[in-house]
């Protein structure tokens, strides 16, 4: 029997792909760098609103921490909301485009023009198609935002299968449907993720800015940072923006998180597994082995 | 399920002709003549975009001929598909990484419907075949190229069929491994007792693995000769080696040498032309 | 001999050039003029009538100054523009200037233009709110970003509070009536000036009119609730105001500003024409009512246009520091001077200008549909 490096034990979850200790110099650079950005702010006198210091973000966030709480579950919300309508939309897109190639071809090069379209334009619109104070009018912006790099990445996953792997399925007499579900679907998920993970932090920006354009206030993280940096309150803005990253970094984790799980066979999750070689040779007829 | 005895391929007038860009046309194939008989070894060997390649698909009814009458076991060629009479490995192994091993070799048997129970056992037997007992939880992408091939072969026996079509299956790996597996090969093949056609650029190979070896000439490729090897069998490594083998081997190269250039390492663009062709006529 | 004809040709196209645009320049003054750029608080419209005028009828340049005006917008805090550096002098409320400088922005008002507040809250008659106390519970639009204070003072000093959602819902509005008009909130910020103005000249399908009336709105000012704070003023920056040159520029810019107040008081309807030649997007008919209510805030004014009564300062003083706009109370003699306000009001008078329309009789408007 050749030998074999045991696999990983399955259960074993990595933290995004790398162990704890990984994650060493990513930490070293965080704290360096802010501690750099405290002490520079100071001794070079920078006033406070061009760029306030760690700390005064800090003490802003904990003075405001329950308003900008409740906004930023609020604005996680309507950009997860949009996330999933757009990235939903964007999938199943792909897959018409893929199945109907023709089709396809045909709308492609619409769909690239409309995104193309600075979709902020649109804020204003949505806001009077479903309502200023609807939450689904801030959410038709972070979809539409999704949509694309969803559609684009799955389209591409679904359409790069191997030629040979089509003309295998074919070799069974199997149909479109099956081809789908068996074939394209399944080798097109390491892009579908990648789609996925790029539309988590649009969603949350989306949903930020377009709350630029009005609504209700008790909701809005981005009227919050849009009424404290005209109003000269920088800590406050930089603390809500602070909020808005820490929602779009855990949104794409979470994200990042369900992809090893259903990627779990895929050799970059299990990476380190060693290749087991074929050392058998002149093996004996019937021999196990 | 077919039994060995019923099958024949039967090439009549068989020609493939593509729409080219700008109007002009590319003679892939011209009329092709050639039986293979129940439980032959045959390979197919010609210079680079002789159209071998596409010659095995035509008979796995994966391109349509532009003229001629293809009979696979008996039956027109896309019943065949239809029917499931013929398994089919290709160069790249195409396994599904998402799958295991044992999950690859039973996709087919799953698209026929088979219960549980009966695809394992199947599985079982397959792997014992194809001596990878004990990799069934494996993925793909832990076994090595030779290995992966070998799970390909098994997947492509696992529902019996007939005929077996093979397009270069061993073509991406190194000498060695190419001439254990030419040997387990042609155990697995007298095992199953299924038809065999063979796709090669390598003389050597076609030479040692087969009972006939067609030559083919040039684009558009014509079958040029046949030749017999009446080798005897079992044969292993001390065949390659035998005088009667280099003989063999120069008769074909010569053939090789009249039907046309060179052989090069791989055919041309041809087939991945072919198939996207192809794929634009449906 | 060819190249030399050319060269004196050339020679003599540009002495000819030069002698013509000496000549076409006559307009000028023979001094050089300062270049100085104002940025407005908002758009372009009669709320800032008195600086136009100064530029049309050519106080600016009798002053020796180049002013350019910046019209202002949504997003755009006039009091960044002028800290930044992209504007010399700078419109906004009094209010807002305070809060920018509780920040630790350093700005200094050196005129307060507007006596009176023009900030009101409207509602729907049938909505049953007559008062902010009436508010609880219910969709009360108010602007952002600065523009919100006197409101929220007025909800708080009424026992809501604005930042609290289970007592009030505060909603951003969008600077046209529109959400109003739709009736997506129950009340809505209005200037006196303006958003009053664009909801009554609202006409309805087929180009009925009126569709509104003031006996279809409550019209709560929020002068009446004690919580009104001054509003536009004229300010710098403090590093800018302390060099003598710029002093002298801004009380020169102050006169010639006046100047065209004065004269928009007493001419309103070319006043009206001044601000229509500038481009601005509502029409004729709104700017007549706008001119017509801004007149109001600024005339009559006891103490010479533009100079800061120091007892209104502190009310507005008190009401930011009550409701905690503003962590600590402004320190007036840092905040605001009067000095420049008062040499350029003195100098007016001594040319017969009257800066303080004791006189003043505002005229009844009517709107027109659509303000055209």
């Amino acid at each position: 029997m050749s030998s074999i490096v045991e696999p990983v034990p399955p259960g074993t979850l990595r933290l995004a792909g790398r162990r704890a200790r990984d994650w060493i110099p990513a930490a070293v650079v965080l704290v360096g760098g802010v501690a750099l950005w405290q002490v520079l702010v100071d001794a070079l006198n920078i006033q406070k609103f061009i760029l306030p210091t760690p700390t005064e973000i800090i003490s802003a966030l904990k003075e405001n921490w329950s308003t900008l709480r409740v906004r930023g579950v609020a604005t996680f919300e309507v950009a997860l909301g949009g996330f999933g309508i757009g990235a939903g939309l964007g999938a199943l897109a792909a897959l018409f485009l893929a199945r109907w190639r023709r089709l396809g071809r045909a709308l492609l090069p619409y769909a690239i023009a409309a995104n193309a379209i600075p979709i902020i334009a649109f804020a204003p619109i949505f806001n009077n198609w479903f309502g200023l104070l609807n939450p689904v009018s801030k959410m038709a912006i972070s979809s539409v935002i999704c949509f694309f790099p969803v559609m684009i990445n799955s389209l591409r996953g679904l359409t790069s299968v191997h030629p040979s792997s089509i003309e295998l399925m074919r070799s069974y007499a199997a149909g479109e449907a099956a081809t789908f579900r068996r074939v394209r679907i399944p080798s097109s998920l390491p892009y579908l993720f990648s789609g996925l993970k790029v539309a988590t932090v649009l969603a949350m920006i989306g949903a930020v800015v377009s709350q630029y354009f009005g609504g209700s206030r008790t909701t809005s993280l981005g009227l919050f940072i849009k009424e404290n940096t005209a109003e000269a309150r920088f800590a406050q803005a930089w603390a809500a923006i602070v909020v808005a990253s820490v929602l779009g970094v855990a949104l794409y984790l979470t994200v990042a998180l369900i992809e090893r799980f259903v990627l779990r066979w895929h050799p970059s999750v299990r990476g380190g597994e060693a290749r087991v070689n074929d050392t058998s040779s002149g093996r004996t007829k019937g021999g196990g082995g | 399920m077919s039994t060995p005895a019923d099958v024949a391929v039967s090439l009549r007038g068989v020609s493939k002709r593509y729409a080219g860009r700008a109007g002009r046309s590319i003679d892939a194939l011209s009329p092709i003549d050639l039986d293979v008989r129940a439980g032959e070894f045959v390979s197919l060997i010609g210079p680079s975009g002789c159209g071998k390649s596409t010659l095995l698909r035509v008979v796995g009814d994966l391109i349509a001929p532009t003229e001629g009458k293809i009979l696979v076991n008996g039956k027109p060629a896309h019943q065949a598909r239809l029917d499931r009479d013929y398994g089919i490995v290709f160069q790249d192994p195409v396994l599904y990484d998402w799958r295991t091993v044992g999950r690859n070799i039973a996709l087919p048997l799953e698209m026929l419907g088979w219960d549980r129970a009966r695809r394992a056992a199947r599985v079982e037997e397959m792997l014992e075949l194809v001596e990878l007992t004990g990799f069934e939880d494996h993925h793909p992408w832990q076994l090595s190229g030779g290995m992966q091939q070998r799970v390909s072969i098994g997947r492509a026996l696992s529902f019996s069929p007939a005929l077996l079509l093979m397009d270069e299956p061993f073509g991406a790996l190194d000498e060695m491994t190419r001439e254990r597996l030419n040997i387990e090969l042609l155990r697995i093949w007298e095992r199953s007792g299924c038809t065999v056609l063979f796709v090669t650029h390598s003389i050597t190979e076609a030479v040692f693995l087969s009972t006939r070896v067609a030559v083919m000439s040039s684009r558009p490729g014509r079958i040029a000769a046949v030749v017999d090897i009446e080798l005897t069998r079992p044969r292993g490594a001390e065949t390659r080696v035998a005088p009667r083998f280099f003989e063999l081997v120069t008769a074909v190269r010569g053939r090789l040498r009249g039907a046309g250039a060179e052989l090069d390492v791989r055919d041309e663009a041809l087939p991945d032309e072919a198939l996207m062709l192809a794929e634009e006529e449906r | 001999m060819k190249r030399a004809m050319w060269v004196e040709a050339i020679a003599v196209m540009a002495v000819v050039g030069l002698v013509a645009s000496a000549c076409s320049s006559e307009k000028k003054a023979p001094k050089e003029l300062t270049k100085v750029t104002l940025q407005l608080k908002w758009v372009t419209q009669a709320q800032f009538a008195g600086y136009y005028a100064a530029k049309d009828q050519g106080y600016f340049e009798d002053e020796g100054l180049d002013v350019t005006i910046l019209p202002g917008g949504p997003d755009i805090t006039p009091e960044q523009v002028v800290a930044g550096g992209g504007a010399d002098i700078g419109i906004n409320w009094t209010s807002s200037t305070l809060v920018q400088r509780d920040q630790g922005v350093d700005l200094v008002t050196i005129a307060q233009v507007f006596t009176h507040s023009g900030v009101t809250e409207i509602a729907w008659k049938d909505t049953g709110i007559t008062s902010f106390a009436q508010m609880k519970g219910k969709k009360v639009g108010v602007w952002c970003c600065g523009n919100q204070y006197q409101q929220f003072a007025a909800l708080t000093k009424a026992g809501i509070d604005p930042n609290d959602s289970s007592q009030v819902t505060i909603v951003d509005q969008p600077f046209d009536m529109s959400l109003f008009i739709n009736r997506e909130v129950d009340a809505a910020s209005a200037m006196t000036y303006n958003e009053l103005a664009q909801v009554l000249e609202v006409t309805g399908p087929g180009g009925a009119f009126p569709v509104t009336t003031l006996d279809d709105l409550t019209v709560l000012p929020l002068a009446a609730e004690g919580t009104a704070m001054l509003e536009d003023a004229v300010f710098v920056r403090g590093d800018w105001i302390s060099d003598t040159n710029n002093q002298d520029i801004a009380t020169r810019f102050l006169k010639a500003s006046f100047k065209g107040w004065a004269y928009c008081r007493d001419n309103l309807q070319k006043c009206v024409d001044i601000v229509l030649a500038a481009g601005p997007t509502l029409g004729q008919g709104h700017q007549t009512w706008q001119m017509n209510e801004i007149n109001k805030l600024i005339w009559p004014a006891p103490l010479g246009i533009g100079v800061m009564d120091p007892n209104l300062f502190q009310i507005t003083n008190d009401i930011a520091s009550t409701y905690d706009l503003i962590a600590k109370p402004a320190d007036p003699a840092a905040t605001f001077r009067t000095d420049l306000a008062q040499a350029a009001v003195d100098a007016l008078k001594a040319d017969g200008v009257d800066v303080n329309g004791a006189g003043y009789q505002p005229t009844t408007i009517e709107v027109t549909p659509n303000g055209e």
